[in-house]
């Protein structure tokens, strides 16, 4: 617990502290600033966990394909695998950049909560947390109202709540890849519904720094999804509707296309819709087995 | 991820105001508090410590009807004429009957109520997390004057010969006149001061969040020294003769000639834990009570502990009583502990 704090979360709460000092004691823009440098900082790791899962979406119906072409699920599996080593794809590259970023996350609520409790014991306890620098110290009592809340207590408006359920249903939208699986369609749709929902209730219960927290990290996600996805190639309408009010046909298409070229590649054959670079690979290894059989 | 977010939801819930309100001896009972949000008046020459009163009352409200939730109390009761004024973390101050425990009056500030209140020619003061220092009729409540400092007032006012010390967490001390709330002088310090200011041979002693217990002249507010230690200075400094004893949050407690700020020991006494509860004397022991629960006693003159620590294992952030050779050190979370100057140490058992 010693190594956590000291690794993570007294630097993370220093750091916000000297946010706050740059922003005048404004603690909200602080908390919005400290979000924006994270996700500035994490941003290589996120834009390669967007990417993998668009590299899994794009592969995904020549999933299907194997899938209904092997009844033996260890050959299926089999198969399945060969397809994303070959297409250059690592299933759980959409995990470990996640995983990654999971102590910043816990740290940074363990921060939050330090630093906005309010209450005289917290700041008590912050003191046991700040490095010993006079433009730290001089932030303490930090001023906790922003815009309309507390940030040590929860919203009570719901504006918050609303807030994040909205921002995390768009991202939620645009992050989950398209399936043709009935199953995974069911599960997809729960999670839907369900994260946003659990999301906007944390919301109700925790510090509203927090709130502030997960509803600008999901609009930087949005705004990073865009950016990778290209704007145009997005159905905002698609995006923002709930998946029964869309059009028959878009709802089990994704809400970001992917480039017309990917989807061209998703529906050929399994070695024409290979990256670039596995393709010279297997050339490579297709050009020295024939060239073994003609020296034979 | 699930799991991870629950995690954190577990780990980031609300601090929730716990409060630290010492004890307070009024005749031969102690009013203290007992539990979170909680006063009791406690008969203490009957060893079975019996609860005579309870705070908040169960057939009382607010007089908007809503009803009555300290939520936590901070605020060291102080008795005058019979009357027990404290303020709650609810942001009310209340006057209650020492003898029946019902409100006299009540007042609400503009924000929770952290220090304790001082009363003197029919006039109490307090402070408040509004940023105001309030004085009012000690009789009725109404409002007489208030003066707003630039954030939360935590600390207790201090009175003397018709002014009123009051530290700020905006960083300064302001010398008031008592009568009207206007200012006199204010001393700008580099951090909050948190710390309730004590006053000797003219020199105010007050501690801060900049790391420093400082002396300043209380005729003009003037900085006559500064003493810097580890982490801030909370508590209320303790003044025996020429030296001043302060512990801080860097868990040590600190004696410093009162005329330089020159310290007295070779080295300060660690106890391990922020200190936050004020020093002490009991007959000639100083009392010494960290935050982690552990309490030592200590020679004054040296600094070396006489006996202890003794370990409570409970939270101890407020400032114990002295009653001849007895301590009555609150607990957070409602337990009395009774302490000698020998370090025996007892749990005062209540009974209803």
């Amino acid at each position: 617990m010693f190594l956590w704090n000291l690794v993570f979360v007294n630097p993370i709460t220093n750091a916000l502290i000297v946010l706050n000092n740059l922003v005048m004691g404004n603690f909200g823009v602080a908390i919005i600033l400290f979000t924006l440098v994270m996700r500035l900082i994490t941003m290589p790791l996120t834009m390669r966990q967007i990417r993998s899962s668009r590299a899994l979406s794009a592969l995904q119906p020549r999933v299907q394909e194997l899938q209904k072409k092997y009844k033996d699920p260890k050959r299926r599996q089999e198969e399945t695998m060969k397809l994303y080593r070959e297409a250059g794809v690592n299933p759980l590259g959409c995990l470990l950049p996640m995983l990654v970023q999971f102590p910043i996350w816990i740290s940074l609520y363990q921060a939050l909560r330090i630093t906005v409790g309010g209450t005289p014991e917290s700041v008590v306890g912050l003191s046991q947390r700040l490095y010993p620098w006079s433009y730290i110290e001089q932030a303490v009592p930090l001023e906790n109202n922003f815009l309309w809340m507390d940030l040590g207590e929860p919203d009570t408006t719901w504006i918050l709540a609303l807030i994040v359920f909205a921002s995390t249903y768009v991202q939620q939208r645009l992050a989950t890849p398209p399936t043709t699986d009935p199953r995974t369609q069911s599960t997809n749709q729960m999670m839907l519904w369900m994260m946003p929902l659990m999301f906007a209730f944390f919301t109700l219960q925790v510090p509203s720094g927090l709130g502030v927290y997960w509803a600008m990290s999901n609009i930087v996600g949005v705004i990073m999804y865009s950016f990778v996805y290209g704007p145009r190639q997005i159905n905002w309408r698609t995006v923002i509707l709930p998946p029964s009010a869309a059009p028959a046909g878009q709802q089990a298409s994704r809400r970001a296309q992917p480039p017309p070229e990917e989807k061209e590649r998703a529906e050929q054959p399994i070695e024409d819709a290979l990256p670039t670079e596995s393709k010279r690979k297997k050339r490579s290894r297709h050009g020295r087995s024939r060239g073994k059989r003609k020296n034979r | 991820m699930l799991a991870t977010l629950f995690l954190a939801t577990a780990c980031a819930r609300i601090a929730r105001p716990e409060g630290w309100a010492g004890p307070t001896l009024a005749d031969d009972r102690l009013v203290a508090s007992i539990g979170r949000g909680e006063l009791a008046a406690i008969d203490i020459e009957d060893s079975s410590g019996s609860v005579i009163w309870r705070f908040p009352p169960k057939d009382q409200k607010h007089p908007d009807g809503s009803e009555i939730e300290p939520l936590a109390i901070y605020s060291t009761p102080l008795v005058a004429d019979d009357t027990v004024y404290f303020g709650a973390y609810d942001g009310w101050f209340y006057a209650l009957d020492l003898a029946t425990g019902d409100i006299s009056w009540e007042r609400e500030t503009g924000g929770p109520i952290v220090g304790s209140a001082a009363v003197e020619d029919g006039v109490v003061y307090v402070g408040s997390d509004d940023g105001k220092l309030y004085a009012l009729d000690a009789e009725t409540g109404d409002l007489q004057w208030q003066f707003k400092s630039g954030d939360s007032i935590w600390a207790t006012p201090l009175l003397a010969d018709g002014v009123v010390y009051a530290a700020s967490m905006d960083k300064k001390a302001y010398a008031l006149d008592a009568a009207s709330g206007e200012e006199i002088w204010h001393f700008k310090a580099d951090g909050g001061l948190p710390s309730t200011p004590v006053l000797v041979d003219g020199t105010l002693l007050v501690g801060g969040l900049d790391r420093r217990l400082r002396a300043l002249d209380v005729a003009s507010g003037e900085q006559k020294w500064a003493f810097k230690a580890d982490n801030w200075f909370w508590t209320r400094p303790l003044v025996l003769e020429d030296t001043v004893y302060a512990g801080s949050l860097d868990g040590k407690v600190y004696a410093l000639d009162v005329k330089d700020g020159t310290p007295k020991w070779e080295e300060p006494f660690d106890t391990g834990e922020p200190v936050r509860a004020a020093p002490l004397l009991l007959d000639d022991v100083l009392l010494i009570a960290n935050r982690k629960g552990n309490i030592s006693g200590l020679d004054p003159e040296d600094g070396q502990a006489v006996w202890g620590p003794i370990e409570l294992d409970k939270t101890i952030l407020s400032d114990p009583l002295g009653q001849e050779a007895t301590a009555y050190i609150s607990a957070q979370g409602g337990d009395l502990f009774i302490v000698d100057k020998d370090g025996k140490t007892a749990l005062l058992e209540l009974t209803e």
